[in-house]
């Protein structure tokens, strides 16, 4: 089993993994599901998605995690949607942590490409890490 | 949007986020969230939506987002997002989503680069 990522786990400026998916047909359905089909929503749908895989992507690196672990503050930047059947290839950097009024944050960025290495993706998250 | 555990379930799949906060009600019972609560980024989708709805697909292209998630939406909540542009920047734009007391539960700014000018 691999070792639980506590706060002690984080080094700032350390690539901990890589990770690498399509964007499945079963993803954009469940997005669906949740938030409709119309038409006029199409880009909000890619631009969902590429905020799925970001997450996909840390959740994936990063395990296992302790429990409860809560999401304060994301920064995104969307440079290209995601496009159906894309392999998106993500890198999880952690960017720094700090211990703040007791409570442990951890900074993480998630950077995804996509066909031919076109950029899509860059998300900063800021997390309170539960152990 | 009023958003249910089934909704919640849903997502935790679409993200592999199965963080016990989200989809354990027993775990949830026992922490200072005192239930369940969603994934921030599922409600960040209704800024999407706003946004696509309102500037059409181009507007997306090269955004720039930046957003604190402030309170957590609980099991069976109602949101509403919205957003306002700035006065002085006419690409930029405060976002937010708001409980159903109208309390924000997201709030923040985006950059739309290609977003049509007023």
């Amino acid at each position: 089993m691999t070792r639980l990522y506590t706060y002690e786990t984080f080094a700032p400026g350390a690539v901990l993994g890589h990770w690498e998916e399509p964007l499945d047909p079963r993803l954009a359905a469940a997005w669906e599901r949740l938030f409709g089909t119309r038409t006029s929503d199409q880009p909000a749908r890619q631009a969902g998605l590429a905020v799925a895989l970001m997450m996909r992507a840390y959740l994936n690196v990063v395990t296992p995690r302790p429990p409860g672990n809560i999401h304060a503050h994301q920064a995104l930047v969307l440079d290209n949607l995601p496009r159906a059947g894309e392999i998106v290839r993500s890198r999880v950097r952690c960017l720094d942590k700090e211990v703040r009024r007791e409570r442990r944050y951890i900074h993480l960025e998630v950077s995804g490409t996509g066909e031919h290495d076109r950029p899509l993706y860059t998300g900063q998250m800021r997390l309170i890490w539960g152990a | 949007m009023t958003v249910t555990q089934a909704d919640i379930d849903i997502y935790a799949e679409l993200t592999n986020d199965f963080n016990p906060l989200h989809v354990d009600s027993e775990f949830a019972a026992g922490t200072p969230m005192g239930s369940t609560i969603a994934h921030g980024t599922l409600s960040l989708n209704l800024i999407w939506q706003s946004l696509a709805r309102t500037f059409g697909a181009a507007a997306l292209q090269g955004i720039t987002l930046d957003i604190r998630f402030l309170k957590p939406l609980y099991a069976n909540g109602a949101i509403t997002a919205g957003g306002q542009r700035d006065a002085q920047d006419p690409r930029r734009f405060e976002v937010w989503v708001n409980g159903a007391d109208g309390a924000p539960l997201i709030a923040g700014h985006a950059r739309l680069p290609h977003a049509p000018l007023p």
